[in-house]
Formats: structure tokens, sequence, C-alpha cells
């Protein structure tokens, strides 16, 4: 999987905030080393990331 | 990924110490490795996956140390010697070289059970950092279950081109793309959600709100379930296809003998025609050459007739009118010269003359006179039975020629039905309409599940907006609502991220596999397009835009799936090595082809991809052949392998 290009699919298709770019390739990173610890990983930048995240209506 | 050089000690057939240089420059990535059947090509494939990963290509059982030690180390370790197998693997990947190296000892002719995997990883200052968790790093390297996309047997390839594949072909480009990291972060995602719930459930004293999170929870499951099922009947609705397809084609065989048999039987009608229709003109031909000897005749009175012509011409007069001259005189009893002759007087001259009447042999002189008239007789019939026989033994020819056609078909035809299924087409039907059936069942149950699905997620939508408006009376559950909408968002947005992706990326592979399959094929404007349709069947179009993909002979459906797996090499951007062990062994050069596949392929390799390991026979790539020559120039390590009966062992010598 190409990240740069699923970064690119989100901000210029899917018109997707940078927030959630980051958010979404940051977890995709952490998925594709199938790691054991990536539930507490992706929870902790859930966690963090939607503070900084655009308020939801 | 480049690999730099393998080391073997000990491994299967290579006793002792050996170490091969692999070509990794760009023009020179080629490394050739010629080995003939059984020389130990296989066992070194195999090896920089067992050093990688810990299996073998071929062993399906599971390799075990002790068969994985060559022999003569295994004795040797017997003579209280320590005998270790070791596999060093020395790679670049993103500037960074490593050495991936696995090992395990034999000792007193018992080996290991367990191997040793370590991954050293280069310092800048020139020393080597063991990484702590080497299965994993090599995975993210490359991962196991992306290797054979990288690595693998030429001649187990062209599955990917065959009806019944697609599921290999999803699984390819899925895997390979990283659509698999797609689904599995989308899954996270859903878990997690389902924990901020709990979480929410946990500290709200809404009872309203707990009923509502627990109905979110069990329509999610009923979702889940019901996509399960969805999957369940996307298995079986291929596997009815498949039978169908199946039955449609015994069916049509089953047609195509039926004719055949139907065929025969004229055949053999028309064989006892012409027998029969053989007879009766042999017995013709008996019955003119019993009047042969007319023929004969015909000659000969042809010959008598002219002698009689000949006399006549010289003036002999023919004995019967000299009878008949005679006859007058004695009864006029005058004689031409107008002397009278008178019995009783005249009898001497009387007597004399009945002597010469009496001396002409009328009979013969009557036959040969009457020559001219039997003979023309003679020659009508002579000139039937000629004509009849000339002509009867033409027929007898013609029944000849077209009873050893009619023989020849019948032949054939014998031949084909030999191990014929000839079971009623009727039975076929019958099963064809039970499997239709089934199938449409099965349509209708997924059909109704995708509703249900719809619905739910409907239902779903509804009740969370539910659960919202209740938790804004919740000010302590605040922090775990925006994490639970922020993921939510992000799972959304993954959703349409993956249908974009697919599309793109199944989009690059089709274009990426025509580009590659034409620089294989010398019919490059034959096919135009390449297709991979929602379901994952692969389809080739030839210029009048008709499927080809169950035309393609043999070679061809083997240029189309490397072409495939090159194409899904190429767009997955993974900078890995190209490990192909007997890359050509099932294409070769039609009679009607104009250009050898096989050159073709060798050209091109080298230049589709960063770096190519072949592991040829000395078929494939012939010393000294066009085959060699036009990769000779992108060779940079060429080796051959020697294996030695006398202690079954391999030797690497290096050509180049």
């Amino acid at each position: 999987m190409n990240l740069n290009e699923i970064q690119e699919i989100l901000r210029k298709k899917l018109h997707c905030p940078e927030q959630q770019v980051k958010t979404i390739t940051n977890i995709l990173r952490i998925v594709r080393h199938n790691d054991s610890r990536a539930k507490s990983e992706i929870i902790e930048i859930i966690e963090r990331d939607s503070k900084n995240a655009t308020p939801l209506n | 990924m480049r690999l730099l050089s393998i080391k073997l000690k000990n491994y299967r057939s290579y006793y002792g110490d050996h170490e091969l240089t692999i070509a990794h420059s760009g023009k020179k990535n080629v490394t050739l490795i010629h080995g003939a059947m059984g020389a130990g090509k296989t066992k070194l494939f195999s090896s920089i996956q067992w050093c990688f990963y810990g299996e073998e290509e071929y062993d399906e059982r599971g390799s075990v140390n002790k068969d994985i030690i060559n022999a003569v180390a295994l004795k040797d370790s017997l003579k209280n010697k320590e005998s270790i197998v070791e596999v060093t693997v020395i790679f670049e990947h993103e500037n960074k070289k490593y050495h991936a190296i696995r090992k395990f000892s034999a000792f007193n002719g018992s080996a290991e059970t367990r191997t040793n995997f370590s991954l050293l990883c280069a310092l800048p200052t020139g020393d080597f950092n063991s990484l702590t968790d080497p299965d994993l790093e090599m995975n993210s390297i490359l991962s196991k279950d992306l290797r054979k996309y990288f690595m693998f047997d030429g001649e187990n390839i062209q599955n990917y081109s065959k009806y019944g594949h697609e599921t290999d072909i999803q699984r390819a480009i899925k895997g390979l793309l990283g659509f698999d990291d797609i689904e599995r972060t989308m899954d996270a995602l859903s878990r997690i959600d389902t924990q901020y719930n709990s979480d929410i459930r946990k500290i709200t004293n809404s009872q309203e709100l707990q009923a509502v999170i627990d109905d979110i929870e069990r329509i999610r499951t009923r979702i889940a379930n019901a996509e399960k099922q969805n999957l369940e009947r996307d298995v079986e609705i291929k596997k009815g296809e498949a039978l169908i397809q199946k039955l449609e084609k015994e069916q049509a065989a089953i047609g195509q003998v039926k004719e055949y048999v139907l065929r025969q039987d004229k055949l053999k009608d028309r064989l006892a025609v012409l027998q029969n229709s053989r007879v009766e003109h042999r017995e013709t031909v008996g019955e003119c050459t019993d009047k042969i000897y007319l023929t004969i005749l015909d000659g000969v009175s042809k010959k008598v007739i002219d002698i009689y012509h000949s006399l006549e011409l010289q003036g002999e007069i023919p004995s019967p009118i000299k009878a008949e001259f005679i006859r007058k005189i004695i009864d006029q009893g005058e004689c031409i010269c107008g002397r009278g002759l008178e019995k009783g007087k005249d009898n001497d001259q009387i007597d004399s003359l009945l002597h010469l009447l009496q001396k002409q042999n009328s009979d013969l002189d009557n036959l040969v006179t009457g020559l001219p008239l039997e003979a023309a007789t003679i020659k009508n019939e002579a000139d039937v039975i000629k004509i009849n026989l000339i002509q009867k033994l033409k027929e007898i020819d013609n029944v000849d020629q077209e009873v050893s056609n009619v023989e020849s078909q019948l032949k054939e035809i014998s031949e084909y039905l030999k191990g014929s299924d000839v079971t009623d087409v009727a039975m076929k039907e019958r099963e064809k309409e039970q499997a239709t059936r089934l199938l449409s069942d099965q349509k209708a149950t997924k059909v109704r599940l995708q509703v249900e699905v719809e619905t739910l997620r409907a239902e779903l939508k509804d009740i969370e907006k539910r659960k919202l408006k209740l938790l804004e009376n919740e000010s302590e559950a605040n922090d775990l609502k925006r994490y639970q909408e922020y993921t939510k968002t992000i799972i959304e947005m993954l959703r349409d991220l993956y249908k974009i992706y697919e599309e793109e990326t199944k989009n690059k592979v089709r274009v990426n596999t025509l580009e590659v399959f034409s620089r294989f094929m010398w019919k490059k404007d034959f096919y135009t397009e390449v297709v991979i349709h929602d379901n994952y069947v692969i389809d080739i179009l030839d210029k009048n835009k008709r499927h080809a993909r169950e035309g393609l002979s043999a070679g061809e459906r083997q240029c189309f799936s490397l072409a495939f797996v090159i194409a899904l090499a190429n767009v997955t951007g993974k900078d890995a090595p190209f490990i192909v062990d007997t890359p050509l062994g099932r294409i070769s050069k039609d009679p009607g082809e104009v250009v050898d596949p096989r050159v073709q392929i060798l050209k091109a390799l080298p230049e589709l991809l960063p770096q190519v390991i072949l592991f040829v026979t000395y078929e494939e790539v012939r010393p000294g052949d066009e085959s060699e020559k036009v990769i000779a120039q992108a060779v940079g390590a060429e080796y051959s392998l020697e294996y030695d009966s006398s202690n079954g062992s391999t030797r690497i010598v290096k050509i180049k």
C-alpha cells in the first residue's frame, strides 16, 4: 500500500481535513505492521487527534 | 529490497560453505543460475525463503530440520562434532544493509528442532545491530504472505489466468496492494467504537441510554452476522457458477459425442453399402474376364480377314467361288469355253471336276468368307467387354478409395469416443437445472441479506442519533463522545477511501498487465485490453473486443499470468527482487509464432524489474542460443549448479 497515494486520494478526492489525513496515515502505518500493540496505539492516536479535530456537527 | 549475496552452509544438498554474489546494479540486474533437473536449483531457491521466513517453498508437510541438514553434515555430527546449518542472505532495504541469518545445529546425529533467526541491521559506524523482533521486521520489509508474488515457481503461476482462480487474484491484488490493511484498520476502529460504547454504558446512569447502547450493539452484531452470511453466499454463488459452467462444458462435450455417434452410425451404413457394391462390381469384373478371350479373338479374326483380303487383292479366287464354278460346269454340262460335257462320254472329266470340287475345303472357306461379319460381331462384343471392364475397375477403385476414407473417419471417431463420457444429456440438464435453482436461491438470499444489512444500517443510524441526543445530557461522557465521533468519521472516510483506492488500483493493474503482456507477445496489436471485473475475474479482450482468455494457448496463458504478477509488483511499488524458479518451463515456441516468447520474456524482464534472479534449466536458456544472447547484457552474475552423485552434494560454479 502506497501511503502517499492514500494521502493524495484523501486530500484531493475526498477533501479530507489535514488532521484526519494524518490520523488515517498513522493508523494505517501501525496496522500494516500487524503489531499486537496496535489497538492501544490506535486509541492513543484517536484520543489525541480528536482534540485537535475540527468540531463535529 | 535488493539481495546482495547468499551464503549457505550444510543446507540440503549444499555440503560445507557456499557463497553467491547477486547482481544488483541498474543495468546488470540479472543473476542467472543454471542447473540440470535435480542439480539443486529449487533447493537454492527455497533457501532464501527458509532464511527469511523459516519455511520452504514446496514442503507442504512442513520441513523438519533433520531433512534440511545435509546428509554428510549429519553424519559428521556423529563424530562428536557439531554440524551447523546456516543460510545468510545479505540485502539492502531503504538504504540500510541487513544480514538475515537462520541456523540450527546438529550433534550426535540429532538435529535441533527449532531454528534461530536473527536480523542484523548495519549502523552508520559499520557495526551491526541485532533487531529485537526479527520476524516482525522481516515481515514489514517483505511480508510472508506476499513473498509468493516475488518468489515463485514459474510453472505454477498460470493459474492466475484460469477460470475459478478469482479468489487468488483478489487475494493477490488486495494483499499486495494493501487493501487488507484498510480492511483491518476499519475492523480495529469498529472494535474501538464498540469499546467506547461499553465505556459510556458503564459511566451513565440513564437507563434509556444504556438500553439504546445495548440496541446499537445488538444491531451491530446482526449486521456483522448478515455480512458474514453474505460472504458465505458469495462463496456458494461462486461454487454454483463454477458447477453450472462445468455442467455446460460436459453437456457440450456429450452433445458432441452424440453427434459423433450419429455420424459413426451413418458411416457404418455407408461402409456396408460400399462393401456390397464392391462385391457386385467384382462379380461383373469376373464375368467380363470370363469372356476376355473375345478380345484376343478380335485380334486373331482381324488378322485372318487381313490375309483374306490380301489374297483377294493378289487375284486368288476364294474356294467357294471355285466350287460354285465347278458345280455350275457339272450341272450345266458346259465349260466356260463352250465345250459341252456329257455324262457317259466325258465321265473322266466330270470325275476329275468332282474330285476338284471335293478338294475345296468348303467349310473352312465358308468360315473364312463369313469372317468379316463374324469379326465385326466379335469386335462389338469385345468392345463392350472392354468398356465394361474398364468402367467396373474404375468403380471398384472409387469404391476402394471411399471405403478407405470411411474407415479412416470411423477410426478417428472411435479414437475420440474411446473414454468419452456418454452419459445422457438429459441427466446433465437435470443436474444443471438443480444447480441453477440452488444458485438462484443463493442469489435471492444474498439480495435479502443485503436488504437486511441496509435496513439495519438505517436503523443503526437512527438509533445512533437518539444516542447522541441522550449523550448531550451526559457531561461525564464528553471525552468519550468526542473520541467515538472521531472514530466514526475516520471509519466513514476509510470506507470511501477503500472504494476509490480499489478502483484506481485495479485500473493500474490492468493497464500495466496489458503493457507487460504486449512486451512478451509478438501479436502486439491483437490483444487490446485487460479487464478486471468486479468479482476479480481477469480477462483479456482482442481487437474485436472479444473475450480471449479461454482461447489463450498454454504458453500465452503463462505469459499472461507472468505479466499479471509483474504488473502487481510494479503497481505495488515494492522494491523487491523477482526470484523465479524455472520461469519459462511451460513456454515454448509454437509453430505459428513468428517470435519465440521465451526470447521476448528474457529480453523484457531486466527492463521491467529492478532485480531479477532466475533459476533456469539448460532447456530454458540454452548456451549460445538466442535466449542466452538477449539476456547476456543484463547478466551481472552467473552460476552453474553441478551435482556430484558420489556424495549427493551440489557445487556452485561461478561462470561470471
